[in-house]
C-alpha cells in the first residue's frame, strides 16, 4: 500500500504540472476577446480573469465524478487497476497538452481528458477480460459509451453551431452599430448592455450554481424553473442602468460588458475545467482511501466510488492559486491567445498560417456563394448593407498613435462573449456535452468573418488557421485515446519500471518542448522587432530599412552556406531544418518589405525620383528571396529524392561559388548596415571573379555532361545552383546602386537597428 | 547522445566566440579591399582601411577581453578552461597577422611591382580569407553541435576544419608560386624584401586559420 500512496504524491505532482499547462491552453477561451479589443490595459483584464478564476473554483466541487464515473465503471475495477489508468491519463494529459501550447493551437482539456480515461480504461478492461478468459463483448460493460458518443457529437454541433451563430449575431450587431459604433452608443448602449448583461447573469448563475457548495439543492431548482423571469428582470434592470451611463455619464458600456464577461468565462473555466486538471489525481486518492480502509485492499472493487465525495474548499482554492499564478507567468499562454486573436484579426498583416488546397477550395466555393447571394439581393437591401457595413468607415487611426489598433473593436468582443456564454449556459440547461474552447473559438472565427476581417488579402490563410485549429480537435481525441491506452498498458505491463519510463519520457518530451518552444518566441521577437515602429521621420525609416536589409542579406548568406553545405554532405535532416528557417527569412523579407511600403507611404511629400529609386528596392528583396529559396529547395529537394550526389569536382566549383556570393552578401550587409562608403571597385573586381568562374563552371560541365559523368537531374541541379547565385549578386550590387543613389555613397551614420542574428 | 538538459556545467562563451570571429571574418575582408586597392595606383583609400582593420582590431580586442573575463569566472564548464584561452587567442592571432601585412605594405607605400604578379598576390589574398570566412561557419555549428551533442552535427564542425586544412594547403601552394615569381619577375631587391615579407607574413594568415581549426577540433573531441 506504500507504493501506491507514492503513485497518489507523484499524481499530485501531475495535477500541478497539469494545472500549468492546462490553464496555459484554455486561458484563450476568456482572454481573447478583452486581449483582441484591448478593452482595458492587460494588467487590468488579467486581474479580472484572475477574480473569475479564484470564484469559478469554489463552485467547482461538484463536478470532480466525472473523473471517477463519468466514463467508466468504477465498481468493476479495483484500486491498482484504477491507478494504473489514473497515472496513464495524467502522463498522457501533460504531455498532449504541453504540445498543444508549443504550437499555440487552442485545445478542450475536457475532451483530452475524457478520451484519455476513455483510453486508459479501454485498455486496463481489455487486459481484465484477457486475463479472465472472458469474450470481448464484456468490454461495453466496463465503459460508459453513452457519454463518449455525447461528447464526439458535441464536438462537431458545438463547432458548426459556434460558428453559425457568431457570424449571424455579428452581422446583426453590426448593421445596428456599424463599425463606427462610438455615435450610435447613446441609442442603442442600454438595449445593448441589456442584452449582455442579462445573458453573461444567467450564465454565471445556470454554470455557477450547479457546482457551488453554498446553493441548496431549492435554491439551484429555483434557479432553473425561473430562468425566465430571471433573464427579463436583469435584461430590464440592466438596460435601464446601461442607458443611463450612456447618456448621463457617456460612458463607453462596451467595455464593462467585455470585463464582465472576461470575469463570466473565466469564472466557468474555473468551475468546469478544474476537474480536467485535479479530478483524476482526487478520484485516485478516493479509491486509495476506499481501498485502505477494508481488509483486502489491493482486491476490494471501487463501487463506493459512485456516491458523492465532498472536495476540500481549500484545495480547491489552492489550486485556484496556482492556475492565477500560470495565467500570469505562462508565456505558453499568451502564444496560444495570440493565435485566436490573429486569426481575428480585422487588419491585413502578416499571417502566421500558409495556404492549403482546402482552404483554397473553401474560399472559393464562399466567394462564389457570395457573389450569388448577393445578386439576388434587390438593389435598395445592397446599398443599405454596403453603406452599414462598411469597415472603411471607422475613423483612421493616426501614424503617430504609439501602439497599432487593437486586433478587433469592442462591438465584436461583447459579441463574441455574448453568444459564447449564451450557448454554454443552453447547452448546460440542455445537459449537453460541449466544449467551452470550441465554442468561444468558433464564435470568434463566425464575428471575424462576419466583420469581412477575412477579406481576399487573408482569407486563405486564416481558413488554413482554422482548419488547423479544428483538426488538431480530432487530433486531441485521437491521440488522447491511443496515448492513454497505450501508457496504461506499459504500466500495467512493466508496474514501476513502466512508470519510471513513461516518467522520464514525459519529462524529456516536455524539456523539448519548453526549449522548442523558447527558440519560437526568440525568433518571433525577433522578426516583430523589425517592424518598423510608428512615429519615426522619413529619413529614420529609411535608415532603418537599409539596417535591416543588411540583417536579411547575412540571414540569406548564412543560410546558403549551410544548405550547399548539407547538400554537400547529403545531410537530409538538416535540409529539412534549413527548409524551415528558409521560411524565417521569407518572414524577414516580407516584414521589410512592409516596413517599405510604410516608408513610402511616409515619403509622398518627397520628390518622386528618390522614392522610385528607393521602391526598386522592394523588387531586389524579393528577388533575392525567391533565389535563396530556391537554392534551399532545390538542395532539400535532390537530397530528399536520393538522387546521386554531386561529384567532387563539382562540390568544389560551387563551395568556391558560395565563397564569392557570401563574401559579396556579407560585405554588401557591412556597407549597408554601416553606412559606409561603396567600394565599387572592389565589389565590381569580385563581380568580375564571380562571372569568370561561372564561365569556367559552365566550361567544366559541358565537359562532365558530355563525358557522361553528369546526369539529368544533377546537371539541373548544378545549374539551377549556379543560376540562382548569380542572381543573388546581380541583385545585391543593384542594392548597393540604389544605396549608392539614395545616400549619395553614404554619409549619415545609422544606428545599429537590426539584432545580431544568431 | 547525452541528455543536455540535465547538465552541471555553465554554457561555453561561443555567443562571444562568434561574434569575435565575425569581426576577424570583416577585418579579413577589408584586408582584401586594402590589397586591391594599394595595388591597383589608382586607389587613394589604403590609409582608410588601414584604419578600418585597426579599429576592428581593437573591438575584436574587447571582445576577447569580455570573453577571458567570462571564462576566469569560477564556474565549470564541460571542456577545459585552458583550450577555450587558447582558442580564443588563436583566433585573434588571425587578426594581428592581417594587421602586420598592412602594416608591413605601408612601410613602402610606393612599392613597383610587375602588373603580371598582382594576379597572384591577389589569388593569395583570396585563398587565406576563405578559410576566416569558415572560421564563423565553423563556430556557428560548433554552438549548435553544444546544443544537441548529436554526432552527426559534430562531423559537420569536423568536416569545415578538414576543409581549413585544404584551404591552408591551397594557400602554401599559392604562396609558393608568388615567391617563386617575385624572385623570377623582379630585380629590384628591395622590391623582393618587402613582396617576399607581404607573401610570408599573408600565408602565415592562413596558418592561424587553420591552428584555429585544429583548437576548435580539440574542444569538441575533449567534450
Amino acid at each position: 500500500m506504500d507504493l501506491y500512496l507514492v503513485i497518489i504524491l507523484l499524481l499530485a505532482t501531475l495535477a500541478v504540472v497539469d494545472l500549468v499547462v492546462g490553464v496555459s491552453n484554455d486561458a484563450v477561451n476568456f482572454l481573447t476577446s478583452a486581449i483582441g479589443s484591448r478593452v482595458a490595459p492587460f494588467r487590468v483584464i488579467m486581474i479580472i480573469a484572475s477574480l473569475g478564476i479564484l470564484a469559478g473554483v469554489t463552485f467547482s466541487s461538484g463536478m470532480m465524478e466525472v473523473a471517477r464515473k463519468g466514463i467508466f465503471q468504477p465498481q468493476l475495477f479495483t484500486m491498482p487497476e484504477l491507478i494504473t489508468i489514473f497515472l496513464a491519463v495524467m502522463l498522457t494529459d501533460v504531455l498532449l497538452l504541453d504540445l498543444f501550447n508549443t504550437f499555440g493551437l487552442p485545445t478542450s482539456t475536457t475532451v483530452s481528458i475524457v478520451f484519455e480515461l476513455l483510453g486508459g480504461a479501454v485498455a486496463v478492461s481489455l487486459i481484465k477480460i484477457a486475463a479472465s478468459a472472458q469474450g470481448l463483448d464484456q468490454l461495453i460493460n466496463y465503459i460508459n459509451t453513452a457519454k463518449a458518443l455525447a461528447i464526439i457529437s458535441g464536438i462537431l454541433i458545438s463547432v458548426a453551431v459556434a460558428f453559425v451563430a457568431g457570424m449571424v449575431c455579428q452581422f446583426f450587431a453590426r448593421l445596428l452599430f456599424t463599425f463606427d459604433y462610438q455615435p450610435r452608443i447613446t441609442r442603442y448602449g442600454g438595449l445593448w448592455g441589456g442584452l449582455a448583461m442579462s445573458t453573461i447573469t444567467y450564465f454565471i448563475l445556470i454554470k455557477g450554481a450547479k457546482g457551488a457548495s453554498f446553493l441548496t439543492p431549492e435554491m439551484v431548482q429555483w434557479i432553473a424553473t425561473h430562468s425566465g423571469s430571471i433573464l427579463a428582470v436583469s435584461f430590464l434592470s440592466f438596460a435601464l442602468a446601461f442607458q443611463a451611463l450612456a447618456l448621463v455619464a457617456r460612458i463607453n458600456v462596451f467595455k464593462p460588458i467585455v470585463l464582465a464577461g472576461t470575469f463570466a468565462l473565466a469564472m466557468a473555466f474555473a468551475a468546469n475545467d478544474l476537474v480536467n486538471f485535479i479530478g483524476v489525481p482526487l478520484a485516485a486518492l478516493a479509491a486509495y482511501r476506499v481501498a485502505a480502509a477494508s481488509s483486502d485492499p489491493l482486491h476490494v472493487t471501487m463501487a463506493a466510488l459512485q456516491g458523492k465525495i465532498h472536495t476540500d474548499t481549500l484545495l480547491l482554492l489552492a489550486s485556484g492559486g496556482i492556475m492565477v499564478l500560470t495565467l500570469w507567468t505562462s508565456k505558453k499562454a499568451r502564444s496560444v491567445t495570440k493565435t485566436s486573436v490573429e486569426l481575428s484579426r480585422q487588419e491585413e498583416g502578416m499571417e502566421r498560417f500558409g495556404s492549403s488546397i482546402l482552404s483554397r477550395a473553401i474560399v472559393g466555393m464562399c466567394t462564389a456563394l457570395t457573389d450569388l447571394t448577393t445578386e439576388r439581393l434587390p438593389q435598395r437591401v445592397r446599398r443599405v448593407l454596403a453603406r452599414r457595413l462598411d469597415p472603411e468607415r471607422v475613423p483612421a487611426q493616426t501614424a503617430t498613435a504609439a501602439e497599432p489598433p487593437p486586433a478587433f473593436d469592442l462591438v465584436r468582443a461583447s459579441v463574441n462573449l455574448i453568444v459564447a456564454s449564451a450557448l454554454v449556459a443552453f447547452a448546460t440547461s440542455l445537459k449537453l456535452p460541449l466544449s467551452t474552447t470550441y465554442v468561444t473559438f468558433m464564435v470568434a472565427m463566425g464575428t471575424s468573418l462576419a466583420d469581412q476581417a477575412w477579406g481576399r488579402e487573408s482569407a486563405v490563410y486564416r481558413v488554413t488557421g482554422v482548419l488547423a485549429v479544428i483538426g488538431g480537435w480530432f487530433v486531441t481525441a485521437i491521440v488522447a485515446f491511443t496515448l492513454g491506452a497505450l501508457f496504461a498498458t506499459v504500466i500495467a505491463t512493466f508496474h514501476l519500471a513502466g512508470i519510471a519510463g513513461l516518467l522520464l519520457l514525459d519529462g524529456f518530451l516536455v524539456a523539448r518542448s519548453f526549449r522548442y518552444h523558447h527558440r519560437q518566441q526568440e525568433e518571433s521577437a525577433r522578426i516583430a522587432n523589425l517592424n518598423l515602429k510608428n512615429g519615426v521621420t522619413p529619413e529614420q525609416a529609411v535608415d532603418t530599412s537599409f539596417a535591416q536589409v543588411a540583417l536579411f542579406l547575412h540571414e540569406v548568406s548564412t543560410s546558403i552556406h549551410a544548405s550547399l553545405d548539407a547538400l554537400f554532405s547529403e545531410d537530409r535532416p538538416r535540409l529539412r531544418e534549413l527548409r524551415e528557417r528558409s521560411k524565417r527569412v521569407q518572414q524577414i523579407a516580407n516584414t521589410i518589405i512592409a516596413n517599405i511600403f510604410k516608408t513610402l507611404y511616409l515619403l509622398e511629400k518627397h520628390d518622386v525620383e528618390t522614392t522610385t529609386k528607393y521602391s526598386r528596392t522592394i523588387a531586389t528583396i524579393q528577388e533575392i528571396s525567391e533565389s535563396h529559396r530556391d537554392i534551399v529547395m532545390r538542395a532539400y529537394s535532390h537530397v530528399t529524392n536520393f538522387h546521386t550526389g554531386l561529384h567532387q569536382d563539382q562540390k568544389q566549383e560551387l563551395q568556391r561559388v558560395r565563397v564569392l556570393t557570401s563574401r559579396l552578401l556579407e560585405n554588401t550587409a557591412i556597407m549597408l548596415k554601416r553606412n559606409k562608403k561603396v567600394d565599387f571597385d572592389y565589389i565590381g573586381s569580385q563581380q568580375q571573379k564571380m562571372a569568370e568562374f561561372l564561365e569556367q563552371c559552365n566550361r567544366n560541365q559541358i565537359r562532365r555532361i558530355q563525358g557522361g559523368r553528369s546526369k539529368i537531374r544533377l546537371s539541373i541541379l548544378y545549374y539551377g545552383l549556379l543560376e540562382s547565385c548569380q542572381k543573388i549578386t546581380g541583385h545585391t550590387e543593384k542594392l548597393l546602386e540604389i544605396f549608392r543613389d539614395h545616400f549619395g555613397a553614404g554619409s549619415r551614420p545609422v544606428a545599429d537597428h537590426g539584432q545580431e542574428p544568431r | 547522445m547525452r541528455l543536455p538538459f540535465f547538465s552541471p556545467y555553465a554554457p561555453l562563451p561561443l555567443d562571444g566566440f562568434l561574434e569575435h570571429a565575425e569581426k576577424v571574418k570583416e577585418c579579413a575582408w577589408a584586408f582584401q579591399q586594402a590589397i586591391e586597392c594599394f595595388f591597383s595606383k589608382r586607389c587613394e583609400r589604403f590609409g582608410e582601411y588601414l584604419q578600418e582593420v585597426n579599429r576592428l582590431e581593437n573591438e575584436a580586442d574587447e571582445i576577447k577581453i569580455n570573453i577571458r573575463r567570462i571564462i576566469s569566472k569560477r564556474t565549470k564548464m564541460q571542456v577545459d578552461k585552458f583550450q577555450l584561452f587558447m582558442y580564443i587567442q588563436e583566433q585573434d592571432k588571425v587578426l594581428d597577422c592581417v594587421e602586420h601585412c598592412l602594416s608591413w605594405l605601408s612601410y613602402r607605400p610606393e612599392t613597383d611591382l610587375p602588373p603580371e604578379l598582382h594576379k597572384g598576390i591577389f589569388q593569395l589574398v583570396d585563398a587565406v580569407i576563405t578559410p576566416i570566412e569558415e572560421l564563423s561557419a565553423m563556430v556557428r555549428e560548433t554552438r549548435a553541435y553544444f546544443e544537441t551533442f548529436s554526432e552527426r552535427q559534430q562531423r559537420v564542425v569536423k568536416e569545415i576544419i578538414r576543409n581549413l586544412h585544404v584551404c591552408e594547403h591551397e594557400a602554401d601552394k599559392l604562396e609558393d608560386m608568388v615567391k617563386f615569381n617575385i624572385f623570377t619577375k623582379v630585380s629590384d631587391p628591395i622590391v623582393i624584401l618587402h613582396m617576399i615579407g607581404l607573401a610570408e607574413r599573408i600565408g602565415e594568415i592562413a596558418n592561424h586559420a587553420e591552428n584555429t581549426g585544429d583548437m576548435m577540433r580539440a574542444i569538441i573531441e575533449r567534450d
